[in-house]
């Protein structure tokens, strides 16, 4: 019988009886799968506000709840003064404060008066401290990237407001404001045409769980047999590095192909993210990566003794790997000598065939270069470790 | 004809340490071979190494007429290797992992099913052949162990320490296995860490801190003893029957070796009343009387408890201690070719 097969043969029965981490292997990323699907979102949604209203005339009321009204905010409430404001900030219980001085009303009336022309905008921080009613913004810049997103969305929803405002008073002496408006955009968003942060980050989960599963099962499975003295036995045998390592990554190979599937289904029934690729594509594209994936996880045997060692090496490349991968962040925004280091990370390119595949659909002509890519660094991953492999103690 | 295994000054350090120090051995074919000492004297080492899992740091091995360095592919194919640790899969059955070592060695249809119901057979294992590996009681585990290694026809089997951890009772069991196989005309290598085994062996070597202490037959070994044995006991109605002697008290005038073995403690006598000489004659048949008078009155001025003392046949454990206290010794044999009469060169 060919040795290849004798091992997978081995490695299904072993699998077979083993039906709890079989269990697991599939439960545990479907449960991670739905639960992060949910989490892991780049959209800045539910911003605490807080306001405090030296005003209190009938204008700020109205910008307050154009503010409150706003699913992107969460209203949490009038501050009674600048330094309760601050205690809010302070405790976390609010991310952005709106301070309205006092006679925003009639600084707002003015504006409109003295110059008919100019929009009368309520400036936000920094804006041009000359013209309109002054409102004050105190943001918690902790979080860099959701501060600027959120006091972005703020400014917006203020000017929609002072525009809204302008409009009325506008329309009052006859002037329609969008025949004073010189460019009006007609957007058209290709491929997520709800900007949902779900359809980018979903198959990219899938990704990560993917990689997860077949580098951790295949490093153990080998060293695994290293611990329990097996694999010395299996050397003393005409059995050869390659029948094992080959043989060993068959099985789970599979594994992660069954993986990716559940990923598939889930995220199209349970997020409603549209796979728009070709199936037969994918599986070309997944073969090619799952090289490295595997590959990864026989290097990690050949170095490690115990499985103990195996899980911190596992380890060490996935979270390079994954932080690396544009997962979160775009590997455009990174240094240029990091973007050149993600060259050697086969997760960076199957994160873009997968998020490519699903969204637009594309394929071979597309994606060529990152199949290329995977396959390429597959390769180089498993020549070395079956070359390391020792013919002796493994 | 040439040996099953040629060993020539071979050395490896271990871990720093010299676990071998250029020792040559010759094992003929056919031939039951025990490689006896404690832990830490450079079994596993020496094992491994013939297993051709680890490559000596100098010297050379020789298995089945083909030197184990560039030619280990081709011995794979045909020695059987046991293990110091049971490594089988524990979670496949006594069946499954049959079958799986007969497919790694291309065993196939009819033969395959007539080998496994052999080795089922000669194991004792018919009835537990559904049964997973790792639920087997110690003794059947290393019998399957033993069947596994068999499936092939090995012509050279190297076990290593099968019988520890092993009760008696299996333990004899599995020596009569190694007989059987010997009887087959299989060369075996069995290292363990009990004299008593030893005796069951053609012909041994005793390792001692990676060098050879002693080595031939079990007979060559007994009869190169040089000293008169007593067994020393204490009176039969004394309160404290078994007699104890602490290991760094000197033994009393006039005897070179005193030891306690199953409640009772051996004497060793010099034949003249003193130590012979390093590597002297040993005495041939005139295990007669002491030196002077009785050896009860000269035993009891370091035992006060000893009642009799009665002249013993030395065994092979008594050999083996009075080896490693080095009041013993026997020359290596460091020619090729000068293997002990009657054991099959």
């Amino acid at each position: 019988m060919n040795l290849f097969r004798v091992i997978v043969l081995k490695e299904f029965q072993q699998l077979k009886r083993d039906k709890t981490s079989l269990r697991l292997m599939i439960m545990l990323p479907m449960i991670q799968m739905i639960v992060l699907g949910y989490a892991l979102t780049t959209e800045v949604k539910h911003t605490p506000v807080a306001v405090l209203d030296h005003d209190g005339g009938p204008d700020s009321r109205s910008m307050i709840q154009a503010v409150s009204n706003n699913a992107l905010f969460d209203f949490r409430g009038n501050a009674a003064s600048e330094s309760d404001l601050k205690t809010m900030l302070d405790r976390g219980q609010v991310k952005l404060g709106i301070i309205i001085p006092q006679g925003f009303s009639r600084q707002l009336e003015n504006a409109t008066r003295l110059n008919p022309g100019v929009a009368g905008t309520a400036s936000v921080g920094q804006g041009p401290e000359d013209a309109g009613a002054k409102v004050q913004l105190w943001v918690d810049g902790q979080d860099a990237n959701s501060a600027g997103v959120a006091r972005g969305y703020l400014s917006a929803v203020l000017n929609q407001w002072a525009m809204r405002h302008l409009g009325t008073r506008l329309e009052a002496s006859g002037i329609r404001l969008d025949q004073l408006i010189p460019i009006a955009t007609d957007e058209n968003v290709l491929f997520n045409p709800l900007l949902k942060s779900t359809w980018y980050m979903v198959p990219g989960i899938a990704v990560i769980l993917v990689t997860m599963v077949t580098a951790l099962l295949t490093g153990f499975s080998i060293v695994r047999e290293k611990e329990a003295g097996t694999l010395e036995q299996l050397m003393v045998t005409p059995l050869k590095p390659i029948h094992v390592v080959v043989g060993k990554a068959v099985p789970f190979f599979i594994i992660g192909v069954v993986e990716l599937m559940v990923a598939l289904v889930i995220a199209q029934l349970k997020f409603q993210v549209p796979f728009r690729g070709n199936y037969l594509t994918l599986l070309a594209f997944t073969s090619a990566y799952m090289l490295s994936s595997l590959g990864i996880g026989i290097f990690t045997s050949t170095v490690a003794r115990t499985q103990q060692q195996a899980l911190f090496i596992i380890w060490f490349f996935l979270l390079f790997f994954m932080l690396l991968s544009g997962f979160f962040l775009p590997v455009e925004n990174m240094p240029h000598w990091v973007q050149i280091v993600t060259l050697a990370n086969p997760v960076r390119f199957f994160m873009h065939v997968l998020r490519e595949m699903f969204l637009k659909g594309s394929g071979f002509p597309e994606l060529w270069r990152e199949g290329a890519a995977m396959l390429g660094i597959g390769f180089c991953v498993f020549t070395f470790s079956v070359l390391k492999f020792n013919r002796k103690t493994g | 004809m040439e040996p099953a295994v040629a060993i020539r000054d071979l050395a490896k350090d271990h871990a720093g340490e010299k676990a071998l120090r250029g020792i040559s051995i010759d094992v003929p074919n056919p031939c039951l071979f025990g490689i006896i000492g404690a832990d830490g004297a450079g079994k596993s080492t020496l094992m491994n190494i013939l297993a051709t899992l680890t490559d000596p740091d100098s010297g050379s091995v020789r298995e089945l007429g083909r030197d184990a360095a560039r030619e280990f592919a081709s011995i794979r194919e045909d020695i059987g290797y046991m293990p110091q640790r049971f490594s089988l899969y524990q979670d496949l059955s006594v069946e499954e992992n049959l079958d799986f070592f007969a497919d790694i060695f291309g065993i196939s249809g009819k033969d395959k099913t007539d080998r496994m119901d052999h080795l089922l057979g000669f194991a004792g294992l018919k009835p537990f052949k559904g049964r997973r590996a790792g639920q087997l009681s110690g003794g059947m585990k290393q019998k399957l162990a033993l069947a596994c290694t068999l499936v092939h026809h090995p012509k050279l089997l190297l076990l290593d320490e099968p019988t520890v951890g092993v009760d008696p009772v299996a333990r004899r069991d599995f020596w009569t296995m190694l007989k059987s196989l010997r009887a087959e005309g299989i060369t075996l290598m069995v290292s363990t860490p009990y004299m008593d085994e030893a005796a069951l062996c053609d012909s041994l070597v005793l390792l001692h801190e990676g060098g050879i202490l002693a080595e031939g037959t079990p007979a060559q070994l007994l009869a190169a003893y040089p000293y008169r044995l007593y067994r020393v006991e204490a009176a039969p109605d004394a309160a404290v029957s078994t007699l104890n002697y602490p290991g760094d008290k000197p033994p009393p005038p006039g005897f070179v070796l005193i030891y306690p073995s199953g409640g009772t403690l051996h004497a060793a006598e010099a034949p003249g009343g003193e130590a012979p000489l390093a590597g002297e004659a040993p005495v041939a048949g005139g295990r007669t009387q002491g030196p002077s008078g009785d050896p009860v009155q000269r035993l009891r001025v370091a035992v006060p408890e000893a009642y009799s003392a009665t002249l013993i046949q030395p065994s092979l454990e008594d050999c083996f201690f009075a080896l490693l206290s080095g009041k013993m010794v026997m020359k290596p044999k460091s020619a090729p070719g000068a293997l002990p009469a009657g054991t099959g060169s």
